[in-house]
């Protein structure tokens, strides 16, 4: 029993190294980002240049597990009507006046420093393998590998709360190497009954001073139909 | 033009009242049984288009080409759909009032869609529908309205849908659409995405026999899109790739069969220099079609959107005698809401090349754009 005892508390306390543990953790802090199995949620983003001049738009996202999400534009005015449909790493958009959904990459933007995925996607555990964790000071730093070359960025940097295992901070690289953008996780509250990430700021660091700041609210439970994730069906519902 | 953008707008609601009496206007978002959206936008425009005197289709201007013209024109999108989506009505109006007094109201959209079951969609009405992945050309659009190369993404939303009974099928990660429409035709789609790979079969069936094509498209990396089309003497091919800096820029080679060739196009040269009386010019225009008149085109087109301008480059060549077109558009965002926008699109090409045939030498538009 003793011995038991020890090796759980050896367990909790010594720093963790392995994959395993580093996906472990991984999976831990996406909770904060994706806590519900089948959703929907409100994400007001704001685009702010370094001349101090912002622009706003609107989002409700709707996902069914970790990988599958629906992002209905509604503001400004000129993009209602607009929906995009993110399956993984595919991405297709409706607009009203195409009348059909269209392939797009994830380099295309819905507005500012924000990707299409960064809005869309809501889990690392379905596009990155946590390759190791290390230490830096209070939290734990997990080493992200994309899983498919193609996705947008090949490396990610995740700090997380040592305590909580929130994300406190991503730093995302490209192919050659090159850090190219941070998200900082600013808050956190409780919405549906669970502690989740309510804003995360993005930093462009190619573009000093371009940031954008997304917002999240009004996340609830909702029984999105299997169809909806579809191709064929985005823009029609 | 105020006048005419207030017709436009009443032709507009006249539509909209119709339909508003018969539909729950329910706003509550915890309480509602339906949701209901309604935007749209209005616009009001003149185009400077002075006359290519030198034009074998319009020697002298004798076609009277206005130098200055206005329009004004109102579209909504209306749609009520069930919050257990059982259902769903949708209506696209629009109003379109032109300088010298032609009005005209239409309902470019109007269908029910329902789900009886939760892998099958019944659409009744008159339905937009767009096949194909090309950007400026589709040629497997067998049941879609006709798509203008140099305005691919129809800013004035003036396509109008065909009327059609449609059912989609979701089985199995397939998705299956069959297609009665009004003309006593049949047309059905089958797609799916294999591997990465958005991959559709088309096929249409009436009177003039059968058509078939086949289009697809695949992302590879974080930026880059390919797609291509192919069907009976038309195909497409083409790429998109949006730069770090938001800078996209989409490219497409298009064969098009039904274009003419060589032989054809001297033919239509040799009519055109030789009209000189009204009956031999009313033939000669009524032969020439822009950007029909070869069989093979380029089209490359350059966006970027920075602080509130968004900034457009279209230019699409004629492969066989390198006359082009060439379209800017710059749009100046003053709200959230209202834009200002300019396009300029210039002719250019050798003598007796298909863009020196355009009866205007270039068309300059100036307008605003208001959405709701």
């Amino acid at each position: 029993m003793k011995l038991f005892l020890i090796v759980a508390v050896l367990s909790i306390t010594l720093p963790l190294r392995g994959a395993d543990d580093a996906t472990s953790v991984l999976a831990r802090a996406d909770v904060f980002r994706n806590p519900i199995e089948s959703f929907s949620v409100d994400v007001d983003l704001t685009s702010f240049t370094p001349d101090g001049k912002s622009e706003r738009s609107r989002f409700r996202v709707f996902g069914k597990g970790s990988d599958r999400s629906v992002v209905e534009f509604t503001f400004p005015q000129s993009d209602k009507g607009k929906y995009l449909l993110m399956l993984r790493d595919a991405m297709w958009i409706y607009m009203p006046t195409a009348s059909r959904p269209i392939r797009i990459s994830p380099m295309q933007r819905l507005m500012g420093q924000a990707s299409n995925g960064d809005v869309a996607r809501t889990s690392f555990l379905v596009d990155y393998d946590a390759k190791s964790v290390a230490d830096d000071g209070d939290a734990f730093v997990v080493e992200l590998v994309a899983k498919d070359p193609a996705v947008a960025y090949n490396r990610v940097r995740l700090w997380i709360d040592k305590t909580s295992y929130e994300p406190r901070r991503a730093d995302f690289y490209v192919v050659s190497g090159k850090l190219i953008k941070r998200a900082t996780y600013r808050q956190f509250g409780t919405m549906a009954g669970r502690r989740v990430v309510t804003e995360i700021e993005i930093d462009d660091l190619l573009r000093a001073g371009n940031r954008t700041v997304m917002h999240y609210s009004n996340l609830m439970p909702r029984a999105n139909a299997e169809t909806m994730f579809t191709k064929d069906a985005l823009g029609k519902w | 033009m105020v006048k005419s953008l207030l017709v436009a707008v009443v032709l507009l609601s006249a539509g909209w009242t119709l339909r508003a009496d018969v539909v729950p206007r329910t706003i509550d978002p915890a309480a509602r049984p339906v949701t209901f959206k309604f935007f749209g936008s209005g616009g009001a425009e003149w185009q400077f288009t002075p006359a290519n005197a030198a034009s074998a289709l319009n020697p002298g201007n004798v076609g009277s080409v206005p130098y200055r013209t206005g329009s004004a024109d109102a579209v909504a999108f209306f749609d009520v759909t069930s919050d257990s989506r059982t259902w769903k009505l949708h209506l696209k109006l629009r109003g379109d009032a032109a300088e010298g007094g032609d009005q005209r109201a239409d309902a470019g959209e109007a269908y029910l869609q329902l789900n009886p079951r939760p892998w099958l969609d019944i659409t009744v009405g008159r339905v937009i529908e767009k096949w194909g992945t090309g950007y400026a050309w589709n040629p497997t659009a067998f049941i879609s309205p006709r798509k203008n190369p140099a305005d691919p993404a129809d800013r004035r939303s003036a396509n109008r849908g065909v009327d059609m009974i449609r059912a989609d099928l979701f089985v199995r990660n397939t998705n299956v659409s069959l297609y009665a429409l009004d003309d006593g035709a049949f047309a059905a789609r089958v797609y799916r995405l294999i591997a990465g790979t958005d991959v559709s079969l088309h096929v249409r069936r009436d009177g003039d026999g059968i058509q078939q094509g086949i289009s697809v498209a695949r992302v590879f990396g974080d930026a880059l899109e390919l797609h291509g089309e192919i069907a009976r003497r038309h195909s497409l091919i083409g790429g998109q790739y949006t730069f770090r800096t938001n800078v996209n820029v989409v490219a497409e080679l298009y064969h098009g069969g039904d274009g003419l060739d060589a032989n054809g196009f001297r033919a239509f040269r040799q009519a055109a220099g030789a009209a000189h009386d009204e009956l031999s010019l009313r033939a000669a225009n009524a032969a020439f079609t822009l950007l029909s008149m070869a069989r093979n085109y380029a089209f490359v087109r350059v966006a970027l959107s920075h602080d509130k301008f968004d900034t457009e480059v279209i230019v699409i060549t004629n492969l066989r005698d390198g006359s082009l077109l060439a379209r800017m558009t710059l749009t100046r965002r003053l709200r959230a809401n209202i834009s200002l926008y300019v396009i300029d699109t210039e002719f250019a090409g050798p003598r007796a090349s298909e863009l020196s045939y355009v009866q205007v030498r270039r068309v300059t538009t100036a307008g605003t754009r208001f959405y709701f």
